[in-house]
């Protein structure tokens, strides 16, 4: 009986936001870590959150970003083949295609989280 | 935990030996304390030092789940477990190790020479239900147990300690002992017709002598006035308070639904005494329901059970008791409240008739001043047509003179103040003198009267009898159209006469001749002469009859005549007396009966003046000529219609002044008038002979000719009913007699210039029939229901519903105040859930509409107040504009609620909302029906459901069980069924079991002997061993003889089953491949019934993982006329193909599929087993409801559903709904108590991956209204991501079902879409 796993890779550009990699599986049982883990590098910096290989990201997962989302300038990637994407739309979490796009609505400023991606 | 343990430095720990440091790491709390404990200065010594089988003995009770006590060596040294340390309560933890008479000190005397046996002689004891009265909470109370001690054998064969599992019983006793006194007390109040009787039955039935009802008082206000003490139990009825203020704080009132806690030291001083003697200290008030209509203020007072908290059930058992008590006066009030009213209505009756008798006399005075100017006018008038209007007034001022005299008569008679003055006289003659006023006018209407009367001496007063012959001759006279009238005086012997007035008329019905002598009652025989009469007269007749002491009976057929008989006694029966003079006036021509040629009486011209009036009614027949030899062709034709010849020359005369005038006497021939020449209006009279008002207005409408003539209606019955009925039959206007003249000649000219606005009409009378048929259509579907749901779908079907695209019926559940709402419709089934049970103060319109009482109608959800924002939002799609109305019970309660929904604004016509207020009528009654059906139901299933708690602990299969009582009583039966998980986590022992006879004694008897095997499962579940138990057992439990129990313990590792049936019907096995066979090894008779020394056979098989195990009672298969052998075919053929279902709609599925016709005779018991494990088709798991544990259960989930290799992101979203759906569970189902499994089953199928998620409770109703809440969002990830979802509520438990469709192969995804 453990608690899931999840792994964060941050890196950064020269300028632009900092890009954090997240890997694993977000649930109930570590939603707080995870949110923790993530405040720790967007509180300094606006950030992107590169979901592209996170595993498994459930409803308290996503209550997680979504707080995330509303109290930092954080911007969240999640590509189209990810199989969390139907689940993103459902839950109404912006989101955008790829890193880049992320990025771009962080630089133009839209602190909060960027547009939301219906999509 | 177990680094914890090893983290902790300890001074007994490293002295511990391997086996019990193993069980100290599974044992708790205990566990570790016993681990800590300073063993080495204990007079038990270091447990190293322990004999092997106090060892083994403390190991298994220390890792054990269940409550076990170990007593060991002389001083019975006690070690316990993590189970049994709250029955310790504050003596734990420092009992651990103590003497057990220092521990035990309250029961010691009871337990101590049962274990001093054990320890002497080695049989073991078992106690059933022993009530021990623990210590609990500084507290001694009232707790029962069933235990057995055990030996333990030191290795020289003596007894070297006691191994004892308990399991507390204390709730099923209790309920057991409550509900007996809950089913005498329904018993007592079932006939009660008064509140003073269900007082007093109530008292008497709790006299104090019920542990848990010391006593009860009933304070219960009448007539407005505070409550008083009504009635109480013997022992404290007069030591209690009058009032029932005396017993609340100043100044403060009971408000419904509050309860109040007095102490008995502080409130209730006159019982302080009782104290002493185990006399309650508390006592609870509840106020008497004031929901229930009818019902009385007031409170009952109940004595509580001073060895018993005031926990759950014990509130709950209270509650039921004083609602049943409430329910019960309630029902009386209503009684009482008819029988007043019938009180009232004889009072107003006779001040009616006091009435009628003033009345009539004060109108003799204007009519006779009306007669007499009349007669001398006529005397003194030539001009013939002012004459002939003279003769019509005084004509029918006569009549009504006779009309008062019959009324003021039959006041008299009715009021017993009729005083007749008989006069002895020939009885033959009188009435041959009276009947013989009829030869002219039977001669004119060509009826043969025949006069057959010999003498007969009679005492009678002349004048009463005048009445009795005129009245039975008119009325002869008015139903014959040809042949004869005959009456006829014999005296069939010397004490009797019979009279007898028959004819060849027309005849009544049968319905109406037991009728005909009731006051005011008209037969409706449309072949009459006249309509006319005020239906006093054949009453009148029966009255002045009796008043003689004779009887009166009617003969009749249909088209072949009345006869009228009456039987008087002969005067020689009478005591001779002298023959009085006649004092009355010559008229009655008493003094001379052969005085034939004798004027008539005043009486007998009106009689006969009347019924001349009928015969001149027929007009001749060119009297349908017009009379407009004056009038101009083009004016309009009036057509009067009037069966009396004054009143249609009346109207001829006021019409012919404006237009052409046509006239007929009854409807029949107005329509043969009419369709020679259509009239341009026509004014009718509705009481008419043959065809009347109504009907002529009817059979016009049908006409295409003539349905567009405007039709006016006369009629003196005043009064908006008689009108409504006159135009909804289709009549154009009314107009009530007495009208005048100019009043008709307007109304006529209205009805001829307004052709445009009958069209008008006629469309509104079509409206209102659309809208009766559409009643009347929701009454059937509505009283066909059977069901909420099926109520609602009535609704919405029913032309009442509107239209509307949705529908909801919300039902108040009066003890948690919540709403449950069940939808019809074009509605999401994600909202159905979120709003499928709401809190009854959730700003939703089905909610605030119970709360109020009031309907809302919103045309526009936009518009409504803030506070609903959110249910506005939520239902955007469906619901623009509502009607919500509050439904009410017979007596006017408030029930629930109902809903109707557009998908776009609206308005709604006054027309619409009265057809829905209608329907809203019949649907509260309808709910009402349903919901006291469906609260029956709940009672037996609750109470069976309650005693059948199903465990759920295992981990070493998925369970699903069910109990269906009987359907014709619904009530508690004797089968049980019954999970025991084993010490070993793959090994669980099930049993299904039937205990004859229905009701509570088979309920008793099947709920100790499921006891008892459950108990004995502990020390051996071997099938042997728990049946030869169970067999011992039985023979001690009154009532058990014959019981029949299947018993089975499975393994889900290994893979098998060993089991063995006494008398049961075979368990049943499908496995995954679709083969089902019976296991019918292990056979042995039903309990009690073999030989002691039978050997017993026992099966074994094997228990493949993904097969299902079905153990069922006989009820489920047997059908009356049918043999065992097609049940058991039947069974096989429904059960087969359910082996890809969940155990739970396993359960449900079958006991649909295996209904007899007419529903099951016998109750059912069935439980469906599926051991845990996985193959490439099924993925079976018990997982512990433990959050902590989800990540392990996804991780072997994605082992498995990796190697279905999946299309797409389907095996991510089973994973994700799967655990979604377990968390859910976890939260809601379970309240996250890490002992309890929820069950888990996945299966592949050929095209789609089906899961099913299970817990053992229910879901609160959390999701009313505010933020999504997590539990929330977990439902849209299930919707959002699978096929389909059903949920499936039950007592025991909430089920999930996901529906995954295997969509094509992943090329059919185009992934290009991402990479722009």
């Amino acid at each position: 009986m453990t608690a899931a796993n999840f792994t964060l890779k941050t890196s950064q550009a020269d300028l632009g936001p900092a890009m954090v990699a997240v890997t694993g599986e977000v649930d109930a049982t570590n939603a707080a870590r995870f949110t923790a883990a993530v405040e720790d590098v967007a509180t300094e910096q606006p950030t992107v959150l590169d979901l592209s290989d996170l595993l498994y990201l459930d409803s308290a997962g996503f209550a997680a970003l979504h707080r995330i989302v509303a109290g930092h300038a954080v911007a969240i990637a999640l590509p189209a083949h990810s199989p969390l994407r139907k689940a993103a739309v459902l839950m109404g979490l912006p989101h955008h295609d790829n890193a880049e796009d992320a990025a771009a609505t962080l630089d133009s400023g839209a602190a909060g989280g960027g547009r939301r991606n219906g999509g | 935990m177990v680094a914890d343990a090893r983290d902790a430095h300890t001074p007994g720990m490293d002295a511990l030996p391997a086996d019990l440091a193993a069980a100290v790491a599974l044992g708790g709390e205990v566990g570790a304390y016993f681990a800590g404990f300073d063993w080495a200065s204990h007079p038990l010594g270091a447990p190293a030092t322990w004999p092997p089988e106090w060892r083994s003995a403390v190991a298994v009770a220390l890792a054990s789940r269940f409550p076990v006590i170990v007593w060991l060596g002389p001083q019975l040294n006690i070690v316990y477990n993590d189970g049994y340390a709250p029955f310790l309560d504050r003596k734990h933890p420092a009992a651990l190790g103590k003497a057990g008479r220092q521990v035990w000190v309250e029961i010691w005397d009871q337990i101590s020479p049962m274990l001093a046996g054990v320890m002497a002689t080695g049989k073991a004891t078992w106690s059933d239900d022993l009530m021990l009265a623990l210590v609990t909470d500084g507290v001694p109370r009232e707790r029962y147990f069933t235990f057995t001690y055990s030996p333990i054998f030191a290795e020289n064969g003596t007894v070297s300690g006691i191994f004892c599992p308990v399991s507390e019983t204390t709730e099923r006793v209790l309920g057991e002992r409550r509900l007996r006194l809950l089913t005498t007390v329904a018993a007592e109040l079932l006939h009660t017709r008064t509140v003073a009787q269900a007082v007093d039955g109530v008292a008497q039935v709790c006299d104090g002598t019920h542990p848990d009802l010391p006593f009860i008082a009933m304070y219960v206000s009448s007539d407005g006035k505070p409550a008083t003490l009504a009635g109480a139990s013997a022992p404290v009825r007069h030591r209690l308070p009058r009032s029932l203020a005396a017993l609340l704080p100043q100044n403060t009132e009971l408000g419904a639904g509050q309860t109040l806690m007095l102490d008995v030291r502080d409130r209730l001083e006159s019982l302080a005494a009782d104290i002493e003697t185990g006399g309650p200290t508390q006592a609870l008030l509840l106020p008497l329901a004031a929901g229930q209509a009818g019902a009385r203020d007031g409170a009952l007072l109940f004595g509580l059970n001073p060895d018993r908290p005031l926990d759950d059930q014990y509130q709950g058992f209270c509650r039921l008791l004083a609602d049943q008590i409430a329910a019960a006066f309630a029902s009386a009030g209503s009684f009482e409240l008819e029988r007043r009213r019938a009180d009232a209505l004889a009072q107003l009756d006779h001040a009616k008739t006091v009435f009628l008798t003033n009345v009539s006399h004060e109108f003799r005075t204007p009519l006779t001043l009306l007669l007499g100017p009349l007669e001398d006018a006529i005397a003194a008038e030539n001009a013939a047509p002012q004459r002939e209007r003279l003769e019509t007034a005084r004509r029918n001022a006569a009549r009504l003179l006779r009309l008062v005299n019959s009324l003021l008569e039959f006041a008299r008679t009715e009021a017993g103040r009729a005083d007749p003055k008989p006069v002895r006289t020939d009885l033959g003659a009188l009435t041959a003198q009276i009947a013989s006023c009829f030869a002219e006018l039977c001669e004119r209407a060509g009826i043969e009267l025949v006069l057959d009367c010999a003498p007969a001496p009679a005492e009678v007063d002349p004048q009463m009898w005048e009445t009795i012959v005129l009245n039975l001759l008119s009325n002869a006279v008015k139903f014959t159209f040809s042949g004869s009238i005959t009456v006829r005086v014999d005296c069939p012997d010397q004490d009797t006469i019979d009279v007898s007035v028959s004819d060849t008329g027309t005849g009544i019905a049968a319905e109406d001749q037991e009728h005909l002598f009731e006051r005011f009652y008209q037969a409706r025989n449309p072949r009459a002469r006249s309509m006319e009469g005020s239906g006093i007269g054949l009453s009148l007749v029966r009255s002045l009859v009796e008043l003689h002491g004779g009887t009166i009976s009617l003969e009749s057929v249909m088209e072949r005549g009345t006869c009228v008989h009456i039987r008087l006694p002969s005067a020689r029966q009478v005591a001779e007396r002298a023959p009085q003079q006649p004092s009355r006036d010559a008229a009655s021509g008493a003094s001379d009966p052969r005085t034939a040629t004798s004027p008539l009486s005043p009486v007998a011209t009106a009689y006969v003046a009347e019924a001349m009036q009928w015969l001149d009614s027929a007009p001749a027949s060119d009297d349908d000529q017009d009379r407009d030899h004056d009038a101009p062709a083009h004016q309009p034709l009036v057509l009067i219609v009037d069966d009396n010849a004054d009143m249609r020359r009346h109207l001829e005369r006021v019409c012919s002044a404006r237009w052409r005038v046509a006239s007929a006497s009854d409807g029949e021939s107005a329509l043969q008038a009419m369709r020679k020449r259509r009239p341009d209006v026509v004014v009718t009279d509705v009481m008419m002979p043959t065809l009347d008002g109504l009907g002529l207005v009817a059979a016009m409408r049908k006409d295409p000719r003539l349905a567009a003539v405007p039709v006016l209606m006369l009629s003196a019955r005043a009064g908006v009913e008689a009108a409504g009925a006159g135009l909804a039959a289709g009549a154009d206007d009314y107009l009530p007699k007495p009208f005048s003249s100019i009043d008709l000649v307007n109304r006529i000219a209205a009805r001829l210039n307004a052709d445009a606005r009958e069209h008008e009409r006629r469309e509104l009378d079509r409206a209102r029939a659309r809208r009766a048929a559409a009643l009347a259509e929701f009454a059937a579907a509505v009283s066909a229901a059977g069901s909420v749901a099926q109520l609602v779908e009535a609704l919405l079907a029913s032309p009442a519903g509107l239209g509307a695209s949705v529908a909801a019926l919300g039902v108040l559940d009066p003890d948690s105040g919540a709403i449950r709402n069940a939808f019809e419709g074009d509605i999401p089934p994600e909202l159905r859930e979120r709003y499928h049970v709401i809190a009854a103060d959730s700003p939703v319109p089905l909610a605030t509409v119970i709360r109020s009482a009031q309907p809302m109608i919103i045309t526009d959800t936009h518009e409504l107040d803030t506070q609903f924002a959110e249910v506005v939002r939520d239902s955007e799609l469906f619901t623009r504009a509502a009607l919500v109305y509050p439904l009410r019970d017979r007596v006017g309660s408030v029930i629930g609620s109902m809903f109707l929904a557009w998908p776009q604004p609206r308005d709604f016509t006054p027309e619409e909302l009265d057809l829905v207020e209608r329907a809203v009528v019949g649907a509260g009654q309808a709910l009402e029906r349903i919901d006291a059906a469906e609260r029956e139901h709940r009672i037996a299933a609750g109470f069976q459901e309650h005693q059948l708690d199903l465990d759920r602990r295992s981990r070493a299969g998925v369970l699903g069980a069910v109990y269906q009582p009987a359907a014709e009583m619904m009530r508690v039966g004797g089968d049980w069924y019954l999970v025991a998980p084993l010490l070993d986590e793959h090994r669980l022992a099930v049993s299904v079991g039937d205990a004859v006879g229905h009701g509570l004694p088979a309920a008793t008897v099947m709920s100790r002997l499921r006891s008892a095997a459950a108990a004995a499962t502990l020390t051996e579940p071997a099938p042997d061993f728990v049946l030869d138990l169970l067999e011992r057992y039985a023979a001690s439990v009154p009532g058990a003889e014959c019981t029949t129990v299947a018993y089975a313990v499975v393994d889900s590792e290994a893979g098998v089953i060993d089991y063995a049936c006494a008398g049961h019907p075979y368990p049943l096995l499908v496995t995954e491949s679709g083969e089902a066979r019976y296991l019918v090894d292990g056979r042995r008779p039903p309990l009690t019934v073999g030989r002691g020394d039978a050997a017993r056979a026992l099966g074994r098989d094997e228990l493949p993982p993904g097969s299902l195990l079905l153990l069922y009672t006989d009820g489920l298969i047997e059908r009356p006329g049918e043999s065992l052998d097609e049940g058991f075919d039947r069974l096989l053929a429904a059960a087969t193909p359910l082996c890809h279902q969940a155990v739970d709609a396993v359960c449900t599925q079958l006991l649909e599929a295996m209904v007899p016709p007419g529903g099951y005779r016998d109750d059912v018991a069935l439980l469906a087993l599926r051991p845990a494990g996985v193959t490439p088709t099924s993925f079976v798991t018990a997982q512990p409801a433990d959050p902590a544990a989800v990540p392990e259960l996804r991780a072997r989930l994605r082992t498995w559903l990796d190697d279905l290799n999946l299309p797409g992101t389907l095996s991510h979203d089973v994973l994700l709904t799967v655990c979604e759906a377990v968390n859910n569970a976890i939260e809601h189902g379970t309240r996250a108590d890490p002992r309890q499994c929820v069950s888990v089953e996945v299966f592949a199928e050929p095209d789609s991956i089906c899961a099913s998620v299970s817990d053992p409770g229910q879901w609160a109703p959390d999701t009313t209204t505010g933020r999504p809440a997590e539990g929330g969002a977990g439902l849209t990830l299930i919707y959002g991501l699978s096929d389909s979802v059903e949920i499936a509520r039950a007592a025991r438990g909430t089920r999930v079902t996901m529906h995954h469709r295997r969509r094509r192969a992943p090329a059919a995804r185009p992934a290009v879409g991402a990479r722009r």
